[in-house]
């Protein structure tokens, strides 16, 4: 073969493969006469699947677009269920366990000792709970590895001060413990991490297992309320840790809640939030490297982000950034204005090219009249390439004009509640389930 | 759904009889059994037809938009199909009838077919350079069926015959497409043949 058919087979190989395994919407056997033959390549799409950020060139378009979207929503706030039929297998391809932290008044978020449930995910049922070994008196944060079996738990002493008439938590270090379940027989093992425990100014505002759980990432304050990032690798309890060199802080502002710090299966890149003035950036770092955060690099970078100022295109709208396992995406809520509509919002779960930095595409798109949002979103889990979502959301409560929280697995456009974690908003979980 | 290892050209290329899922009941069987069977289908071909349409039309949606298409069309036709082992030949072929619909459509992004960015998988990413970036573009300056012929044969690996019956057209004028289609891809490329 000569040269110029070599490079041809090698550029149309490599030009394949840039679309990623496991990242194929899945099949939508729409009703014949929705589908309109012949808009198949540019504009809207995929029945469903819309193509964000790209301007719809022609008026006829833009009308019948705005004319489908209002009859399908009625111009409210709605997510679509799945499919009876598919309602198993979507809950099937799910981790089959995840943990949550809470407490024994289910309505008090701060002050009270926490211990971790472990519920099933196709169920809700709680399969154990756990609390936390003597002399340690409450869990505070769990990490997931995603794979529903394997979790870290980070403890510490519980003890309340009381001072000038009221009550807040001393300090404590914190220990790590690693959760096991077995995926034969379902029983929970809880053992000490061989890594030592933070000290109590360390200020944990990030930790993420990678899948695996071979490591163990922690942001916490460091010298000089300079943040830095730790790694441990847990078979060894050998540490790296590095200094933020930038301005902003290593956080979510959330409080705990959500993910600041992601892993790529590649055991060695982690993103993370930064968070400065009214922006957000999400940066990937190569652990294994031998360069310092310095040497980070903006994946996505929300410009005014911090107050879901709809001046943007798509602005953060959550608290979690995750990288997807097989590195390509990062995924976040996001709240977007829509460039044919001035009294229109979008919603969803939008998944930027962590080489780009570009909207990807979205899923579970809802459309809002209006561009204030007060509706809680977030996502929870991803699996390798980000087709398959866990994510909680907001959605109409019995009473009119009324929320309620409600974990759900989104597919494309599928939204799968999970049974056993319908929570009332006012009675929230203590934290979000991880997987 | 996990469409892992299943989007290779060589997958896709591999002959067809046996790639059907599931029982390829009678006309007129419970569309349960049409659905099963479409989405069996489209789970273990889905990567490779997107593969192939996107490499036909340098645009992911597009690419995404024609294979949907095409398996919707399967399955509103499910019950007129003869002989169900031939649905996925019967499905590529109008994976490759979408791509050129698509293709004669008028361009309003990508005017200068440089691909849209897309997420690339890591092994992808690795091979990303301006050399294959250099190739594509050219490649996507070719007449439609120039493309078509060189995209068949040397992406999918399909023989001459098989490329005559997919596109209609005799064999001598796949050869000769493709001698040409060659010829000025290496001039688009600044290569002398």
């Amino acid at each position: 073969m000569n040269t110029l058919e070599s490079r041809l087979r090698e550029a149309a190989k490599a030009t394949a493969e840039e679309i990623a395994p496991g990242s194929i919407p899945p099949l939508s056997l729409a009703k014949p006469q929705r589908r309109r033959p012949g808009r198949a390549g540019r504009g809207r799409g995929r029945a469903g699947w819309p193509r964000i950020l790209i301007p719809v060139a022609a008026a006829a378009s833009v009308i019948a677009v705005v004319a489908t979207t209002l009859a399908i929503t009625g111009g409210t706030y709605k997510h679509r269920p799945a499919k009876a039929a598919s309602h198993t297998s979507v809950l099937a391809s799910l981790p089959p366990y995840y943990v949550v932290l809470t407490g024994n008044n289910p309505n008090r978020t701060v002050l009270q000792p926490q211990h971790a449930v472990i519920r099933a995910t196709s169920s809700g049922a709680i399969l154990a709970t756990i609390t936390p070994p003597s002399p340690y008196g409450t869990f505070f944060s769990v990490a997931g590895a995603g794979d529903g079996h394997t979790f870290v738990l980070a403890a510490e002493k519980w003890a309340v001060q009381r001072a000038d008439g009221g009550n807040s938590q001393e300090a404590e270090p914190t220990k790590f413990f690693l959760l096991r379940i077995n995926p034969v027989t379902g029983k929970p093992r809880l053992t000490a991490l061989a890594i030592p425990a933070e000290p109590a100014s360390a200020g944990l505002s990030g930790m993420a297992l990678s899948p695996g759980a071979s490591r163990l990432a922690l942001a916490v304050d460091g010298d000089r309320n300079r943040q830095k990032i730790q790694v441990f690798t847990l078979a060894t309890g050998s540490e790296r840790q590095w200094t933020w060199p930038g301005g902003g802080n290593i956080t979510n502002n959330a409080g705990g809640n959500g993910q600041v710090l992601s892993w790529a299966a590649d055991q060695r890149t982690l993103a993370f939030q930064v968070w400065q003035g009214n922006s957000i950036e999400v940066r990937l770092f190569n652990t294994a490297s031998a360069a310092g955060l310095r040497a980070s690099t903006v994946a996505v970078d929300f410009r005014g982000a911090a107050v879901d100022s709809p001046r943007g295109d798509v602005t953060f709208g959550g608290t979690s950034t995750f990288i997807t396992p097989d590195g390509t995406m990062i995924v976040c809520a996001t709240t977007s204005t829509i460039r044919w509509s001035t009294t229109m919002t979008e919603v969803g779960y939008t998944e930027f090219s962590a080489s780009t930095g570009r909207a990807v595409r979205i899923l579970d798109p809802r459309r809002y009249a209006g561009k204030t949002l007060l509706q809680t979103q977030d996502v929870l889990w991803t699996n390798a390439s980000g087709s398959t979502l866990i994510v909680v959301a907001d959605v109409p409560a019995a009473q009119p004009g009324k929320y309620r929280l409600q974990v759900a697995a989104v597919t494309g456009n599928s939204f799968t509640p999970l049974p056993g974690l319908q929570v009332d908003t006012a009675n929230g979980p203590v934290s979000y389930p991880v997987w | 759904m996990d469409f892992r290892h299943r989007g290779s050209p060589a997958a896709l290329a591999a002959p067809l009889a046996r790639a059907v899922p599931g029982p390829a009941g009678p006309a007129g069987q419970d569309p349960g059994d049409a659905e099963a069977a479409v989405t069996g289908l489209y789970e273990a071909h889905a990567l490779g037809l997107v593969r192939l349409a996107y490499v036909m039309l340098g645009d992911r949606a597009a690419a995404e938009d024609v294979v949907q298409e095409a398996f919707g069309g399967l399955y509103r036709r499910w019950d007129q199909l003869a002989d169900k082992g031939r649905a996925l030949q019967y499905v590529r072929s109008s994976v490759l009838n979408g791509c050129r619909s698509a293709l004669r459509r008028p361009r309003h992004a990508d005017v200068d077919g440089v691909p849209q960015p897309t997420a690339a998988s890591a092994e992808a990413a690795a091979l990303t350079s301006e050399e294959r970036r250099e190739v594509t573009r050219a490649l996507r300056r070719l007449p439609d069926r120039q493309r078509e012929v060189l995209v068949l044969r040397f992406y999918l690996d399909e023989p001459e015959a098989e490329i005559a019956r997919v596109m209609g057209i005799s064999q001598s004028t796949v050869r000769s497409t493709a001698h040409r289609a060659l010829v000025k891809l290496g001039h688009l490329l600044g290569e002398t043949r």
